[in-house]
């Protein structure tokens, strides 16, 4: 495995995030006692650089940071909501909803888990099943003590994991039309996948194998996940 | 935690786009609470999801979005999580994550368990779902369930005990995914009673008076 990696002795002044190597990044039981800090950081390269604005959001509560965040996903949360039949009107309300939720969960962002493209997706997703469905979404609660956390990875694996990040974004553009098209329909238009067999008008059974190539291709991509 | 049964990719998809409505996002939230194998798979799915959003065509805005939000950042505080986690010395007992026990009363006592008959009770959780229902069902150890047979599509998360039928062996964390019309005889493991989450289509979606009077037991 070889990882290209800054590491990099003090850059607590970077605003990029860090990795301190000998403490578990997820809150494992009885791990806490031994973990030690030992001054030694490691800094993604494969950080975007959306990621550094919503830290900043997050521990500096920075609005020019927000501002840009704003002016990069806005227009483009406001064309995906589109996709799915809604209103200017409506769409700009989910757009609204959204940046309120960004604001106040940024200290949530966990760029070790998460590209900002993916977080931000999440929220405009969930805003959009909150104003346009007025549903609750049920999510996996972290802090839940009965969530069963994961066991803890090493530093250089979290770079890993980024680093495959990165690349699956790359890898979406590059599936082929048909396999693309049923996702698109799934996140666009928010279709379950027997609803996208009658869109398409073919059998579920089409859409069903679509979904698994399309899988197969992230898991042989990216390693069994 | 030992888990053999997981969610479907459709499933999981179909939860990651936000296409799944919430009485089933309930179930696939409560595997994903137990699960890492699939929670890794979904945060692969929101990834796609965030390069999608990412390639989409911006739209323009109007003027005063971006100031109508800022005017409603000072109400704002940030998150702690969330929200109020219910811990009651019931939700321990039989591990029940946060995302279930957020639909229940905090106090055990006062969970309006409904007797289904045959020792079998439920409580039905309150959602702004009308398509499906999500409840939580207690069945008493070494239970054999009556043989029946299911319509449409059924989510069951364990969280404690187990139960054995013609499809496997399913223990806490597993998710049971049954489809169309699968005939089943679940057999509940000695020594536990088994509590899960059952998600079924909303019975109004059976048009015969038949198979909705018989709805409480085929719920199972
Ligand atoms: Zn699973």
């Amino acid at each position: 495995m070889s990882i290209d990696v800054d590491i990099v002795a003090e850059r607590r002044n970077s605003g990029l995030d860090r990795v301190h190597v000998g403490n578990s990044s997820f809150p494992t039981i009885g791990s806490n006692e031994e973990s030690k800090e030992v001054g030694l950081k490691v800094e993604s390269v494969y950080r975007d650089e959306q990621s550094r604005w919503i830290v900043a959001v997050a521990e500096n509560r920075d609005k020019k940071a927000f501002k840009r965040l704003f002016n990069y996903f806005a227009p483009r949360i406001k064309g995906f909501c589109q996709n799915n039949g809604s209103t200017s009107d409506r769409a700009e309300e989910v757009v609204q909803e959204a940046f309120v939720n960004i604001w106040r969960k940024a200290n949530l962002f966990d760029p070790k888990k998460a590209s900002a493209g993916a977080w931000i997706f999440a929220i405009a997703r969930n805003s959009r099943i909150d104003l346009i469905r007025k549903e609750n979404r049920p999510e996996a609660d972290t802090t839940d003590p009965f969530f069963e956390q994961n066991e803890p990875e090493s530093p250089l694996a979290v770079l890993e994991t980024e680093r495959k990040s990165k690349l699956l974004r790359d890898f979406v553009r590059d599936l082929p039309a048909e396999q693309q098209q049923v996702l698109k329909l799934a996140f666009f238009e928010e279709k379950p996948h027997s609803e996208v067999a009658e869109e398409l008008g073919i059998p579920l059974g089409t859409v069903k194998s679509r979904i698994r190539l399309a899988f197969k291709r992230i898991r042989s991509e990216f390693g069994e996940i | 935690m030992k888990i053999t049964h997981h969610l479907s990719e459709e499933f999981l998809l179909d939860y990651s786009s936000g296409a799944l409505s919430e009485a089933w996002s309930i179930a696939v939230a409560a595997h994903l609470s137990k699960c890492s194998h699939c929670r890794a798979l979904h945060a692969k799915l929101e990834e796609v999801g965030g390069s999608l959003l990412s390639d989409s065509t911006p739209e323009g805005l109007s003027d005063d979005i971006f100031e109508n939000v800022l005017d409603r950042l000072d109400e704002a505080g940030a998150a702690t999580g969330n929200g109020v986690r219910h811990n009651s010395e019931w939700a321990s007992r039989y591990g029940i994550p946060a995302v279930v026990t957020d639909y229940l009363a905090a106090d055990a006592n006062k969970l309006p368990w409904k007797s289904l008959g045959l020792g079998v009770s439920q409580v039905v959780l309150e959602t702004k779902d009308s398509s499906a229902t999500a409840r939580l069902l207690k069945i008493p150890a070494g239970k054999k369930v009556p043989h029946h047979s299911h319509k449409g599509r059924e989510l069951t998360v364990i969280f404690s005990g187990g139960f054995t039928d013609e499809t496997g062996s399913y223990g806490p964390g597993d998710i049971q995914e049954i489809h169309g019309s699968t005939e089943h005889q679940p057999w509940v493991r000695e020594g536990e009673d088994c509590i899960c989450l059952a998600v079924t289509e909303a019975p109004l979606k059976f048009s015969s008076v038949a198979v909705r009077l018989a709805q409480p037991l085929i719920g199972i």
